[in-house]
Formats: structure tokens, sequence, C-alpha cells
């Protein structure tokens, strides 16, 4: 094929097309590898009450729970956990640093979970 | 030259459509506390909504109704009258009661009991106070274990324990239960695609929006907490698991686990950290994961019996035997390298 078959106007056409849909791939891509950062969800009684990026934290961040129960969430590059409660069995804090996507602490007197996620999650949900 | 564009524009179709996809199919999740546990909802579909609210209803009305915890709940009406004759109960009561008895027939009552919750009162595991009482207190209460003694008069919707003393508790149950009656909400919703995972046990329907199987992680029983052993994948199956690991006491150096064997009276040592089952019926396999109890053989025996569901036993010595029929769809991801995969049978 001969490129004077092409007009001025079939190539800005086809230079449109071709540079939109290579900006729709670089867009996917870029959204796909940003969901691979670690991101903390803290819920309490099924809401949102604070999220926190984990891979971008510079310094360490403290949560404070009040309500119905005392307790510290701490929060560090790269993970997150209840750092003191004053529930009585201690289980959130015993469940120790979250770091991968899907981890979770739970305290079931105060309701509050976290939960680490990430968009390229590979597991759905875990049996326990 | 027009061929060249459309040639073009056809190719790329497909970018653009992969993007709308993504958008499309954004799930309905959801968390809450009952039954003792947090529970998860992930539900698809144009009724997604509707269907969690319904099973979220479901969940708490039958929580308060089945709790050992509420006085005026039925499972407290039925204990509180034992030795007495019957008490009328919810049709749904009576309907988890006949699912249990059907459970523990499989084993006999070996491996699964409603009737062992005095025990559990006595020992304390899961409270504050977690001891371990006499051999003759011990000895006394097993004599009080018979799921048997569960009397349904089902042409009067009532139940009664026979011996004063004997009381049933629905934690061995219940979650598996709930597990089946979410999913038929989903389905009479038009939902295709959805799990709910209530503390551990995991009841999933259809296969995920993009029809790939859903991946369930199956707890490292030595683990932390979301540290996996390996992945199960599944479409239309219930995964339970039931291991020593969930709450447990030590006392002079020994490990006291929440799973009673109803034949000693005293917590499970069997050689088993955790089983786990991959069934259709989520309250069988909720029923079926209390093999543990029996140790690999027997336990491995039993499911077989069954012979509708499939196995991952994890042994105290770090051996995790699969069932034939989850080649394929088991893997090992131990990131601990601690563990040994065994094809069973």
């Amino acid at each position: 094929m001969n490129t004077r078959t092409f007009k001025t106007g079939d190539i800005i056409l086809i230079v449109g097309i071709v540079a939109i849909a290579v900006l729709f791939l670089v867009w996917n891509n870029y959204r796909a590898a940003s969901g691979q950062q670690l991101k903390a969800l803290i819920t309490q009684d099924g809401h949102l009450i604070k999220e926190i990026n984990l891979s971008d934290l510079q310094a360490s961040e403290s949560i404070n729970i009040d309500e119905p129960v005392k307790q510290v969430i701490l929060a560090e590059k790269g993970r997150i956990r209840f750092l003191s409660s004053d529930c009585p069995n201690q289980t959130c804090v015993k469940t120790g640093w979250l770091e991968r996507p899907g981890a979770k602490a739970v305290c079931i007197p105060s309701k509050v979970v976290i939960t680490i996620v990430g968009d390229n999650e590979q597991i759905d949900t875990f049996s326990y | 030259m027009k061929k060249v564009i459309w040639a073009l524009v056809l190719l790329s179709l497909p970018v653009f459509s992969s993007a709308c996809n993504t958008v499309q199919s954004k799930p309905v999740k959801s968390t809450d506390f009952a039954l003792g546990t947090i529970i998860e909802q992930q539900v698809y579909g144009a009724n997604a909504q509707k269907a969690s609210d319904e099973v979220w209803a479901q969940i708490k009305e039958r929580d308060a109704l089945w709790t050992i915890n509420s006085p005026g709940g039925d499972i407290n009406k039925l204990n509180n009258n034992a030795g007495l004759g019957y008490v009328e109960l919810n049709p749904e009561t009576i309907s988890i009661l006949r699912e249990a008895r059907r459970i523990s027939d499989l084993s006999g009552g070996a491996a699964f009991d409603i009737t062992v919750a005095p025990l559990v009162k006595a020992w304390g595991i899961g409270t504050d106070n977690p001891r371990v009482p006499s051999a003759d207190a011990v000895q006394e209460l097993v004599s009080l274990v018979n799921y048997r003694d569960v009397l349904i008069d089902e042409k009067n919707g009532s139940a009664s324990l026979l011996k004063k003393g004997q009381m049933v508790d629905l934690g061995g149950i219940a979650k598996g239960y709930i597990g089946d009656r979410a999913i038929d909400i989903y389905k009479s919703n038009g939902i295709t695609s959805a799990f709910i995972n209530l503390g551990g046990n995991v009841a999933a329907l259809g296969s995920k929006p993009d029809g790939s199987p859903w991946t369930v992680g199956i707890q490292n029983p030595r683990g932390e907490n979301s540290d996996i052993v390996g992945v199960v994948e599944v479409v239309d199956k219930a995964v339970v698991t039931s291991g020593d690991y969930q709450r447990y006491f030590i006392k002079d150096g020994q490990r006291y686990c929440h799973i009673f064997d109803p034949g000693t009276g005293y917590p499970m040592d069997s050689g088993l950290m955790s089983v786990t089952i991959i069934a259709s019926s989520s309250t069988d396999a909720d029923g079926l994961a209390k093999v543990i109890v029996l140790g690999l053989d027997r336990g491995m025996e039993m499911v077989k019996n069954y012979g509708r569901a499939e196995a991952i036993f994890i042994t105290n010595d770090k051996k995790i035997y699969v069932t034939p029929g989850l080649k394929g769809k088991f893997r090992l991801e131990d990131a601990t390298h601690e563990y040994t995969y065994i094809q069973n049978g």
C-alpha cells in the first residue's frame, strides 16, 4: 500500500483512533498497577471510619477509637494493627500486624474491623 | 481506505469494552456482626442490594432465636425446659434441630452432637475464665450428651430435651445452616454470583461474574490471621473449616481447644489441626468438618461414606491430606514451606 493513497483526514483519523486506544490501555494498566498498593480500611459497625494508604505512608499514624471501648490502631508503612484495646478477650490485639491484601483484624466488642485491600486480590475470601 | 479505518475501529473495540466491564461488575459488599462472629457478603447482579438486605434481616432474626445467650430465644426455652416436656418452637428452629439430628446421625454422634453444651459451659473455653474440670465432673456431664434425647414433635412444632441438665448449642451448625438459607435468598432474587462468609464458613453461589471459580484461602492452622496454606477453587460450593486454633487455652503445657469430643468430654486431640470440607450443602459441610474429632483415618472414611464432599485434612505434623476430587482445584500456597501435600486415596 502506498502512503499517497491516504488523505490527510484519514491519517488524522487513524492516528486519533490509535492514540485513544493506547491511552485507554495505559489508563487501565495504570489503574491495575496502582491497585497493587496496600490500603487499610477501618470500619465500625459496618461504616467506614478511616481509609489509609499503607504503601504511601511516610510516618506512623495512630487512630483512636473511644466508643464503646478505648482502642488504639497503629499504621506504619505497609502494615497496620490493633496496638491496644480495653476489650476483654484481646483477640484483636493478639491478631498482630496485618500486611497482606485480605488480612483482617476484628474486634467483636467494639465492632471495629481492619481490612487490608488491594485491587489485585487473588483470593476472594478465607475459610478458617 | 474506509476498510482500514473500520478495521482499526473494530480492533480497538476490545480495548474499550474491557475497560467498561471492570466498571459494570461491581459487587455489593457488606460486613456485620452476628452469631458471635463477623459475617461478610459479596453479591453481584441487579438485585444484589435487596438480596443482601434480606439475608441480613434473616440472620439477625435467627441469631436472636438461636443464641444460647438470649433469654427469650427458642434455644433457651428448650434448654430451660429440659426434662420437663415439650415446648413450642419457631418452625425454623424445628427445621435446624431436624438437620442437626441428620448430621449427628452421620457419625452416630461420635463427631458431632448438639448436646455437648453442658461440657462447653463447664470448660468455659472462649470465655474469660477457661478451666479444666475434674475428671468426675467431666464423666457426669458426658452422660448428659446424647443428640437422640432431642425429641422433635413435627406435628405440633415442638421439641423437648429428655433429661434435666441437658442443653442444646447450635454453635456447630447454625453458621452452616444459615449459609444455605442465604444461598436460597440469593437465588430467589435472581442472583447467580455471590458468596457469604460466616466467620470462616464460606457458601458460594455460582462462579465469579467473569465465569472463573471463587478462590478460597485455607487458613494456616499455626499461622497468623490470613496466613494460608493453600487455595481451593470452587463453583456452587460451601467451604467450611474446623480448626483447633480458633479458641483455645493452654494449662500446664497442654493445649485445650474449643472443639469437644462428645465421647470423652475432653477437647479433641486427634492428631489433626484442621479439617476443611467442600460440599454443595453448607449445613452438611459444617457438620462434616467436625470429623476433626475422629482423626485422619476415621475422618477420611466418614467423608468417603458421605460421598458428596471433598476434604482437606491438616495433621499436627503439618501434612496436608487432600481427597482425589480436589485434584486441580486445590493448590498449595504455603509461604512458610513447612507443609507437605499428600494426595489421599
